[in-house]
C-alpha cells in the first residue's frame, strides 16, 4: 500500500485518528502560573492631578477676569475723570469730606477705660 | 495623601505667586506726613487698648482674690496687677490726645486762637499723664496705688474735658472745611455762569446764594458759642449735644451740594 493510497483509505484514518493525536496530559492546577498583579490606579495621584488641573482653571479664570474687568473698567473710570471739568471735581471732593463729617458718628470717643480703676475701695 | 496635600499647596503656591507680585506693584509709596502719623497712632492706639483689656482683666480677677484671700501672695499679685493696668490705660489715654492733637494740627477749617488754645491744653495733660506714668512706675505698695488712684480720679475731669473740646472743634472744623469749599465753589460757578440767563435767572442759583448765607450764619452762632463754652472750660453740655446742634448744618450743607450738582449741570 502506497502512502497516497493510506491517505485515501477514510476508514483506515478514522481507525488510526486517535494515534495522530497529540497527547494530552492531566492539568496539575496547582503548578499554574500565578496571574501578574492587577496594578490599582494610584488615587492620590490622580486626584492631586484633578485637583492641581481644577485650581490651575479657577485660577486662570479669575486672572482672565480681573483682567477684563481693569480693561473695561479703566478707560470708562479715565473717561469719568478726565469729563469732570475742574468746579465738578472741587464738588466731588467737597461731596466725600461731608460724608466724612456725618455728626451722627461721633470720629473721637473718649477710650473704653475704667477711670476708677483701685484696689481697695475708697474712703469717703 | 499627604502627596495629594503637598502637591496641592504647591499649586496653589504658585497660583498666588502673580497676586502677591501685583499687590506688591499696586502699593503706592507711603511719605511721612501728618496722615501717615495719624494712621501710625490709630494703630498704635489700637494696639494699646487691646492690651489694657487684657490687663483690666488681669487686675479684676487678682483685686477679687486679694480681697477673699488677704494673703501676702494675693496683695503682690493685685499691686503688679494694678500697675499694669494702671500704666497701660495711662498709655492708652496718652495715645489717644496725641491723636486729637495731631488731628487738631492737620484739620482745615478750625479758628487759629482756639486750636491753639486747646492744643495747649491737650499738651499740659499729656505731660501730666508722662509724670503719671513715671509715678506707677515708682509706685510700690498697694497703699501708693491708692493713692495714685485718687490722684487720677481728680485729674480724670479734666483730661475729658480737653478731650471732648478737640473733639468738638474738630466735628465743627470739619463741616466748616466743607462750607468753605462749597462757598467758594458756588461764587465761581455764578461768576463763570454770569454771561447765561438760564443761571442767572434760575432758582438754583437763588437757592445757593441764600443756603451760603444762612449756613454762614449758623457757622458764626456755632463758632461763638464753641469759643465761649471753652473759654470757660464748660464745653460738656456742647459736647453732649454735638450731633444735635450739627445736623442743620449738615443739612444745609447737604442741600448746597445738590444746588451746585445741578447748577453745574446747567453750564
Amino acid at each position: 500500500m502506497s502512502a497516497e493510497q493510506f491517505r485515501q483509505d477514510q476508514t483506515q484514518f478514522i481507525v488510526e485518528e486517535p494515534l495522530m493525536e497529540k497527547p494530552q496530559y492531566p492539568v496539575d492546577l496547582s503548578e499554574q502560573p500565578t496571574p501578574p498583579p492587577v496594578k490599582k490606579p494610584r488615587w492620590e495621584l490622580i486626584i492631586g492631578a484633578v485637583l492641581i488641573f481644577i485650581i490651575g482653571v479657577i485660577g486662570l479664570a479669575m486672572m482672565n477676569r480681573q483682567e477684563v474687568d481693569q480693561a473695561t473698567e479703566t478707560p470708562e473710570q479715565v473717561e469719568t475723570a478726565a469729563d469732570l471739568d475742574p468746579l465738578s471735581q472741587r464738588l466731588q471732593t467737597a461731596q466725600q469730606l461731608l460724608r466724612e463729617a456725618n455728626p451722627t458718628t461721633l470720629a473721637w470717643p473718649f477710650p473704653p477705660v475704667d477711670l476708677t480703676l483701685r484696689i481697695d475701695e475708697a474712703r469717703n | 495623601m499627604k502627596k495629594v496635600l503637598i502637591v496641592g499647596l504647591i499649586g496653589m503656591l504658585g497660583l498666588m505667586m502673580p497676586w502677591a507680585i501685583r499687590a506688591q506693584e499696586a502699593s503706592p509709596g507711603a511719605s511721612l506726613d501728618l496722615n501717615l502719623e495719624i494712621v501710625q497712632l490709630n494703630e498704635i492706639y489700637r494696639g494699646q487698648l487691646a492690651e489694657y483689656r487684657a490687663a483690666e482683666k488681669e487686675f479684676q480677677i487678682a483685686r477679687d482674690q486679694y480681697r477673699q484671700l488677704q494673703t501676702l501672695a494675693s496683695i503682690n499679685a493685685v499691686t503688679e496687677a494694678t500697675r499694669e493696668a494702671m500704666k497701660l490705660r495711662a498709655q492708652v489715654i496718652l495715645t489717644y490726645m496725641e491723636l486729637l492733637r495731631v488731628n487738631l494740627i492737620a484739620a482745615e477749617g478750625v479758628e487759629i486762637s482756639l486750636k491753639q488754645l486747646v492744643i495747649e491744653r491737650l499738651t499740659v495733660e499729656q505731660e501730666w499723664l508722662q509724670s503719671h506714668l513715671q509715678a506707677i512706675a515708682a509706685g510700690t505698695d498697694r497703699e501708693q496705688f491708692n493713692q495714685l488712684a485718687d490722684i487720677f480720679a481728680g485729674k480724670q475731669q479734666g483730661i475729658q474735658t480737653v478731650s471732648q473740646e478737640a473733639v468738638s472743634l474738630l466735628s465743627v472744623g470739619k463741616l466748616q472745611n466743607v462750607f468753605d469749599r462749597l462757598a467758594a465753589l458756588s461764587e465761581e460757578v455764578a461768576a463763570s455762569g454770569a454771561s447765561s440767563s438760564a443761571i442767572t435767572q434760575s432758582r438754583e442759583l437763588r437757592e445757593t446764594e441764600r443756603t451760603v448765607a444762612a449756613t454762614r450764619t449758623s457757622f458764626q452762632n456755632l463758632w461763638t458759642e464753641l469759643n465761649t463754652t471753652i473759654r470757660e472750660g464748660k464745653v460738656a453740655g456742647f459736647y453732649d449735644n454735638l450731633a444735635k446742634a450739627l445736623n442743620p448744618v449738615y443739612t444745609e450743607l447737604n442741600k448746597l451740594t445738590s444746588y451746585l450738582t445741578e447748577l453745574l449741570r446747567m453750564r
